[in-house]
């Protein structure tokens, strides 16, 4: 099972800007998604065609099952 | 004097994630794109670090790869 950590936020065109994070700490909490968040926020070092990151919009932990086949590849 | 024109600027982040079996570390690089002209490298830094924080990979480097515009 593979895990990505979605921060979601909010730019200032009204769209959702997404930053993915790969193989989340185990029991990554809340309080500790929301602080680097806030600092992705405060540093404001990012601004794509959406515009400046204004507010935190979601966070979330996406679970992918990969399973391979057993191919006869020659 | 030429004129130096900002274009982009896009933020890696290199991360050991594992060993191999004669126990070199393999790394894992990340992007995210979008960065402003009007970063300051130590707020990168510490945007760098606190991404980092969140992932259970030990951060290995951090690059700025920026991309300009000359004439």
């Amino acid at each position: 099972m593979t895990q990505v950590l979605e921060l979601q936020f909010e730019t200032v065109a009204g769209k959702t800007a997404t930053f993915a994070i790969d193989a989340p700490k185990p029991k990554v909490t809340a309080e500790e998604i929301q602080k680097v968040m806030q600092t992705i926020i405060a540093k404001n070092v990012f601004d794509g065609q959406a515009g400046t990151l204004i507010a935190m919009s979601g966070a979330r932990i996406v679970d992918r099952q990969v399973t391979e086949f057993d191919l006869k590849i020659e | 004097m030429a004129k130096v024109n900002f274009l982009g600027a896009t933020l890696r982040l290199k991360y050991v994630a594992g060993h191999n079996a004669q126990n070199e570390p393999m790394f894992t690089t990340k992007t995210y794109r979008n960065l402003n002209s009007s970063h300051t490298a130590e707020d990168l830094v510490e945007v760098a670090y606190a991404i980092a924080s969140l992932s259970s990979h030990a951060l290995d480097s951090i690059v700025k790869q920026e991309t300009t515009d000359l004439s």
